[in-house]
C-alpha cells in the first residue's frame, strides 16, 4: 500500500542501508502524525484549560482540576438566553432550508430545459458567497420593508445558504431514485399527492434526516451571516465570540468541551449507523443472490415442465 | 376478459422527431399482442400512449371503446409491467403487491388477503413478508406481474419485462406469462426487441420500424410471409438479393442480380424496372451436389464457393459467397458428411421460387410513389 | 411553459404549486433582490457636509422667526399702551400687573422702560422693532434660497461616491488589498498542506486506518469556527502556551508579540478552513481508478510525473472547489480577525462591520460588501478558468 503514495520517489533513489520502502513509509507517518498533532493539540490544550483552576484560561501550568468552569457556565443566564435563541433560529432554519431545498432539488432533477443551469447557478451560488454579504444583503432588504435585525432575519439570511446545502443532499439522492417507481405507482391507480407521500417521500426520508441535522448544526454554528442579520439579540455563538475575544475566564473552554463531546459523540454514532446500514444492505444482495441461485437450481431440476408449475395452479376468477 | 385496444391513425412526436408515424390497428380483447423492433423504433412510445403517461400529438387511443384523451395512467384500466420491474424498494412483497388496493382504500386485511391469493398464483407463497431487494430476479419479476394484476387491469402492457433475466429464466418466464394471460383473458400488449420471445409467445405482432408499424400478423404470417425488406431481415435471418424486376407475371417476379437472373413469390404487385430484392431463408437453401435432374433442380440455382463452415450443434451454418455478390448463409442438418466443405471448394445453391419472396426496396418503393 | 405541464402531468397541482413557490421565493425573494437591493444601496450616497448645512440653516431660519414672534408682541403691547395714553388716561403702567402675570414671557425690563415712556418714544421704539422685523423676513427668505440649494445637494442620488470612497481612503484600501493577498496565501497553504493528505486518506490507506482518519477529520471539522480560532489564540497570546514554552526554554527572555500583523490572523484562518480543502480533494481522488496508477508505474512514471499527469488531472474539480471555499471563507472571514487580530491586523470584513454598525453608513458600507462579493466572483471564475471546470463540476 505505501508505495502508493506520495512518496513513492524513495524506490527510485538508492538509499544507503535504510530500504527504500521504509523510508517511504516513514515520510508518510511522519507526514500524518504531525498533521493530525497540527489538528488535535490546540483542541487539547482548550480542553485541559477548562479543567484548570486559573482564573484565565491558560493549560499550562496545570494548577488543579476543577469543575468550577462549568458551574459558572450553568449558572450565566445570558449563555442560556443565547442557547434559547439558537435553538429557535435552528428550528426556523431546518423548516426552511428542507422546505426550499427539496423544492429546488424536485425542480431541478426534473427540469430539463435550457434555464437549468442559471437556476442551478444562482441557488449553489449562496454556497460560494462569504456569509457576511448573505447577513448584509438580508439585512438591507428587510430594512427597506421596515423589518429590523433580529431573529427573523436572522433565519432569513441563514436559510438562504443552509437550504443550498439541503438541495444539494436531496439533489444526490433524487439521481439515484428511479423514476419508474413514480410512473409505476401512478399506474397503479395512485393520485399525484399519494405517489408523493407514499413513494417519493418513503425514498427521501433519511436524506430529510440528515438535512435537517445538518441545516440545524450549520445554523446552531454559524457565526458570519448571523452577526449582521441579527440585530440587538444574541446567539450562542456570538456570545462564545465575544466570549472568546475577551477570553475573561474558561468559561468559554468549558463550553468548548461541550461542544467538542457532542461533536464527537455525534460524529461516532454516525459512523457506527453508516456501518450498519452498509452490513443490511450487503445481506440483502446476499439474500438475493442465495435466491437466485436457488431459482436457477430448481429449473435445472424441472427442465422441460416450464410453465407447468403455474399452469396447474388454480388462479381465482378475476373478481369483476 | 379484457377490452380491445384501438389505435387510431395515431401519431407522436417529440419536436421535430416522429417517434410513432400514422399507427393504426386494433388489438382485440383478450389477445396477446406483441409489438417487435430495434430500440429506438418507437414501441415504446406506443406503450405510453397507451398507459397515459402521455399523449399522442394526433389521432385516438381506445381502449374498450372509450376514448383515453385527457386521462392520466391512473385513470386508465391498464396496467404496465416495467422494463426494470420498479418494485418499490422499500416496501415488503406482499405491500407491493397490495399497493394498487392501498391507494384505492381498501382496508388492510382485505389487502393482505388478495396479495395472498396473488402470492399463491406466482408460486412465492411464503415470501410475502420479505423486502423485494431479497428477492431473486425471477422472483421480482413474478411480484412485478401480480402486482400489475392486483388492480384487475383489463389491459396489461409489458415493457420487455424479461430483458434482465438470463436466457434459461428467461424462457421459463415467457411460459409463466403465457400462462397467466391464458388464465385471466387480460389483453397483453408486450413490448420486445426479442423476436424469439414475440414468435413464442403472442397471438399477433406488429413490426415497427422507424414509427412505422410494418406489418401485423400471426407468427407463421410474419414469418414466412414479410410484406416488406424490413420485415424479412429483422424477423428470422434471409439471405437478401438486390436487383431490379425483370419480368413480372403469374405471381412471380424474375429479377436481375449480381448472382443472376433469379425467381421468387411476387406478392406486393412488383412490376417490371422496379428495383427490388429476393430474400431466401437459410433454411430454403438446398446444397446441390449435380445429381438433380431436369424436373427435379430448383428454379434459382447459384454457383459458389465454400468460405467457411460452423458447427451450431443439430445443424450447420455454411457461408458461401458467389463471384461478385456478397456472403450467404445455408442451414444445414447435421446429417451428412460435412468433410468436403472445404474453403475455397465449388458448390452450388439452390431454392425454389415458392420459398423466395420478392419484395420493393424501400428508398426506391417511396420515390416511386 | 411547456415546462410546468410537464411538472404538473408527473407531480399534480399541488406539489407542482409547492415546488415552484418554493424556488421562487427562495431564488427571486432569498437570493436575487436582496442582493440587488444592496447594490442599489451601494450606489446610493447623500453628501454629509451638505445634509449638516441644511441642518445649520434651518437651525438659524427657526431662531428666526422666534425672533419676529417675539417683536410682534412687543409691537403689539406698545400700541396697547399708545393708544391708552393717547386717550388721555392715566399711565396704566401701575395697573398692567394682571397683563404682565397674563404673559409670563413679556420682559420686566421692557415694561419698565415703556412705563416711563413718551408717546413719541414708544412709535420710535415700534419703528425699530418693525424694521428688525423685516429684516429678519428678509434673511429668511435668504435662507430659504440657500436651503433649497443645499437641499438638493443633500438628496440621497445615485453614484459611485461610495466606490470612490474605498478608492481614495488609503488605509481601507490597504486593507483590502492586504485581505485578498492574505487568503490567497491561505488558500495556498492549506492546498499544498492538503494534497497529500488527501491522497493517502482516498488511495494509500488500509480500509480500517483511512476510516479511523476520517473520522479525526470530521470531528475537528464540525467544530465551531469561533473555537478552533480560540484553541489558537491560547496558542499564540502574549501569556499564551507557545510564548510560556519559550519563555520556560529561555529561547527568548519577553514574550513574542504573535498577534501583532496579520500572521496569527492567517495561522488561524489556515487552521479553521484547511478541512475545507482536504475533503473535495479526497472526494475526487477517490472516485480515481487506482489501475490507473498502477499502470503509470507499470511504465515506468516517476512518482511525480504519475501525480502531474495522472491524479492531478483527475482531481482538478476537487482542487477548484477546495480553492475556491478557502478562499471565500478566508477572504470573508469575520470570526477569526475578531478574536485572533490585534489592533494593527483588521481585515476587510470588519472594515465592513464598521461601516454598518459604527459609521451607520449602510451605502458605503454595502459598497465594501459588493466589492468583496465581485473579488469572489473573480476568484472563483479564474479558478474555473484555471482548473477547465465548470459549475455543475463545482457543485458537487
Amino acid at each position: 500500500m505505501a508505495e502508493a503514495t506520495a512518496n513513492g520517489q524513495a524506490r527510485q533513489r538508492p538509499t544507503g542501508g535504510v530500504s527504500a520502502e521504509t523510508l517511504t513509509r516513514w515520510t508518510v507517518n511522519a507526514y500524518l502524525l504531525l498533521f493530525f498533532a497540527y489538528m488535535f493539540l490546540p483542541l487539547l490544550i482548550m480542553v485541559v484549560a477548562a479543567f484548570n483552576e486559573p482564573g484565565i484560561p491558560q493549560a499550562i501550568p496545570f494548577e488543579g482540576l476543577t469543575f468550577h468552569w462549568f458551574e459558572e457556565l450553568f449558572g450565566n443566564a445570558k449563555i442560556w438566553a443565547a442557547v434559547v435563541n439558537s435553538l429557535i433560529i435552528g428550528v426556523g432554519v431546518v423548516v426552511l432550508a428542507v422546505t426550499f431545498g427539496l423544492s429546488g432539488a424536485l425542480l431541478l432533477t426534473r427540469l430539463q430545459t435550457r434555464g437549468r443551469t442559471l437556476i442551478y447557478g444562482v441557488l449553489v451560488s449562496p454556497l460560494l458567497t462569504p456569509g457576511i454579504i448573505l447577513g448584509i444583503s438580508t439585512l438591507v432588504f428587510w430594512n427597506n420593508l421596515g423589518v429590523p435585525g433580529g431573529l427573523f432575519l436572522a433565519v432569513l439570511a441563514q436559510a438562504t445558504f443552509i437550504s443550498a446545502y439541503c438541495m444539494l443532499l436531496f439533489m444526490a439522492r433524487l439521481q439515484r431514485f428511479d423514476r419508474a417507481l413514480e410512473e409505476a405507482a401512478l399506474d397503479l391507480g395512485a393520485s399525484h399527492q399519494q405517489v408523493f407521500w407514499k413513494i417519493t417521500l418513503p425514498f427521501l426520508r433519511p436524506t430529510i434526516f440528515t438535512a435537517a441535522v445538518l441545516a440545524f448544526l450549520q445554523s446552531f454554528e454559524n457565526f458570519n451571516t448571523t452577526v449582521f442579520a441579527i440585530g440587538g439579540e444574541t446567539t450562542l455563538t456570538i456570545q462564545l465570540a465575544s466570549m472568546a475575544r475577551l477570553s475573561l475566564t474558561p468559561e468559554v473552554n468549558a463550553l468548548a468541551v461541550i461542544f467538542i463531546v457532542i461533536t464527537v459523540v455525534a460524529a461516532v454514532a454516525f459512523e457506527i449507523k453508516r456501518r450498519a446500514e452498509k452490513a443490511e444492505q450487503e445481506r440483502r444482495i446476499e439474500a438475493a443472490k442465495r435466491a437466485d441461485a436457488e431459482m436457477a437450481a430448481s429449473l435445472d431440476a424441472t427442465l422441460g415442465g416450464t410453465g407447468e408449475s403455474l399452469g396447474g395452479r388454480g388462479l381465482g376468477p378475476q373478481p369483476a | 376478459m379484457g377490452m380491445d385496444v384501438e389505435l387510431d391513425r395515431v401519431t407522436m412526436r417529440f419536436g421535430d422527431f416522429t417517434a410513432v408515424r400514422n399507427a393504426d390497428l386494433t388489438i382485440r380483447s383478450g389477445e396477446f399482442f406483441s409489438f417487435l423492433g430495434p430500440s429506438g423504433c418507437g414501441k415504446t412510445t406506443i406503450l405510453r400512449m397507451v398507459s397515459g403517461f402521455i399523449e399522442p400529438s394526433e389521432g385516438f387511443v381506445r381502449i374498450g371503446g372509450r376514448d383515453m384523451a385527457g386521462l392520466g395512467p391512473n385513470k386508465r384500466p391498464t396496467a404496465l409491467i416495467f422494463q426494470n420491474l420498479a418494485l418499490f424498494p422499500l416496501m415488503k412483497v406482499w405491500e407491493n403487491i397490495a399497493f394498487g388496493l392501498e391507494v384505492r382504500g381498501i382496508g388492510k386485511a382485505a389487502r393482505r388477503k388478495r396479495a395472498e391469493e396473488l402470492l399463491d398464483l406466482i408460486a412465492l407463497t411464503d415470501q410475502a413478508d420479505k423486502l423485494v431487494t431479497e428477492l431473486s430476479g425471477g422472483q421480482r419479476q413474478r411480484v412485478a406481474t401480480a402486482r400489475a394484476l392486483a388492480v384487475e387491469p383489463e389491459v396489461l402492457l409489458l415493457d420487455e419485462p424479461l430483458s434482465a433475466l438470463d436466457l434459461k429464466l428467461r424462457q421459463h418466464m415467457r411460459a409463466e406469462l403465457r400462462a397467466i394471460q391464458k388464465k385471466t383473458g387480460v389483453t397483453f400488449i408486450y413490448i420486445t426487441h426479442d423476436q424469439g420471445e414475440a414468435l413464442t409467445m403472442s397471438d399477433r405482432i406488429g413490426v415497427m420500424s422507424q414509427g412505422v408499424i410494418e406489418q401485423v400478423g400471426a407468427p407463421e404470417e410474419v414469418y414466412s410471409r414479410p410484406h416488406t425488406a424490413f420485415v424479412a431481415t429483422f424477423v428470422g435471418e434471409n439471405n437478401p438479393f438486390p436487383g431490379r424486376v425483370d419480368e413480372a407475371r403469374e405471381g412471380y417476379a424474375v429479377l436481375e442480380t449480381s448472382h443472376g437472373r433469379l425467381r421468387a413469390v411476387n406478392r406486393e404487385g412488383l412490376r417490371a424496372g422496379d428495383e427490388a430484392s429476393i430474400f431466401v431463408r437459410p433454411e430454403r437453401c438446398q446444397l446441390l451436389d449435380g445429381a438433380e435432374t431436369a424436373g427435379s433442380a430448383p428454379d434459382n440455382t447459384l454457383l459458389t464457393a465454400v468460405e467457411r463452415v460452423d458447427l451450431e450443434g443439430a445443424y450447420v451454418n455454411l457461408f458461401v459467397r458467389g463471384d461478385q455478390g456478397r456472403s450467404l448463409i445455408v442451414h444445414l442438418t447435421n446429417d451428412r458428411d460435412l468433410t468436403g466443405l472445404a474453403p475455397g471448394r465449388q458448390v452450388t445453391i439452390g431454392f425454389a421460387a415458392d420459398a423466395a419472396v420478392a419484395l420493393p426496396t424501400p428508398g426506391a418503393a417511396a420515390a416511386a410513389a | 411553459m411547456g415546462a410546468v405541464q410537464d411538472f404538473v402531468r408527473r407531480y399534480g397541482g399541488v406539489m407542482t404549486a409547492y415546488i415552484f413557490a418554493g424556488c421562487g421565493i427562495w431564488m427571486i425573494g432569498m437570493i436575487v433582490l436582496p442582493q440587488l437591493l444592496m447594490l442599489e444601496k451601494s450606489l446610493t450616497y447623500s453628501d454629509p457636509a451638505a445634509s449638516a448645512q441644511v441642518a445649520q440653516i434651518q437651525a438659524r431660519t427657526d431662531g428666526l422667526f422666534v425672533q419676529i414672534t417675539r417683536a410682534e408682541r412687543d409691537i403689539a403691547r406698545l400700541q396697547d399702551r399708545l393708544s391708552a395714553i393717547e386717550a388721555g388716561e392715566a399711565d396704566p403702567a401701575a395697573g398692567s400687573g394682571a397683563a404682565t402675570l397674563l404673559n409670563p414671557f413679556a420682559s420686566p425690563s421692557q415694561a419698565e422702560d415703556a412705563a416711563a415712556a413718551t408717546p413719541e418714544e414708544l412709535r420710535a421704539e415700534i419703528e425699530t422693532l418693525q424694521a428688525r422685523i423685516a429684516e429678519a423676513r428678509a434673511q429668511i427668505a435668504a435662507n430659504d434660497a440657500e436651503l433649497a440649494d443645499s437641499q438638493a445637494a443633500a438628496q440621497p442620488q445615485y453614484g459611485l461616491y461610495n466606490y470612490e470612497e474605498l478608492v481614495e481612503n488609503d488605509l481601507n484600501r490597504a486593507i483590502f488589498f492586504k485581505t485578498i493577498w492574505a487568503s490567497v496565501l491561505v488558500t495556498f497553504v492549506c492546498l499544498v498542506v492538503c494534497y497529500p493528505i488527501a491522497f493517502y486518506l482516498a488511495k494509500a490507506a488500509p480500509g480500517e486506518q483511512a476510516a479511523l482518519l476520517m473520522l479525526g477529520l470530521i470531528v475537528p471539522y464540525w467544530i465551531n469556527e469561533i473555537l478552533r480560532t480560540f484553541a489558537w489564540l491560547m496558542l499564540l497570546s502574549d501569556g499564551g502556551v507557545i510564548n510560556d514554552l519559550l519563555l520556560w526554554l529561555g529561547v527568548v527572555a519577553e514574550p513574542i508579540r504573535w498577534r501583532d500583523g496579520s500572521g496569527a490572523v492567517i495561522v488561524g484562518m489556515t487552521y479553521a478552513y484547511i478541512l475545507f480543502m482536504v475533503f473535495p480533494i479526497y472526494n475526487t481522488i477517490d472516485t480515481l481508478d487506482k489501475n490507473q496508477i498502477e499502470a503509470a508505474r507499470d511504465l515506468g512514471a516517476p512518482w511525480w510525473r504519475i501525480h502531474w499527469r495522472v491524479v492531478i488531472p483527475h482531481a482538478k474539480p476537487g482542487i477548484a472547489v477546495g480553492c475556491i471555499m478557502t478562499f471565500m471563507l478566508a477572504a470573508g472571514s469575520y470570526a477569526v480577525p475578531l478574536i485572533l487580530g490585534g489592533t494593527t491586523s483588521k481585515w476587510f470584513t470588519e472594515v465592513i462591520y464598521d461601516a454598518f454598525n459604527e459609521g451607520n453608513d449602510w451605502g458605503l458600507g454595502s459598497a465594501y460588501a459588493f466589492t468583496l462579493l465581485v473579488t469572489c466572483i473573480l476568484f472563483i471564475l479564474a479558478m474555473m478558468r484555471l482548473f477547465k471546470v465548470n459549475l455543475q463540476d463545482i457543485a458537487k
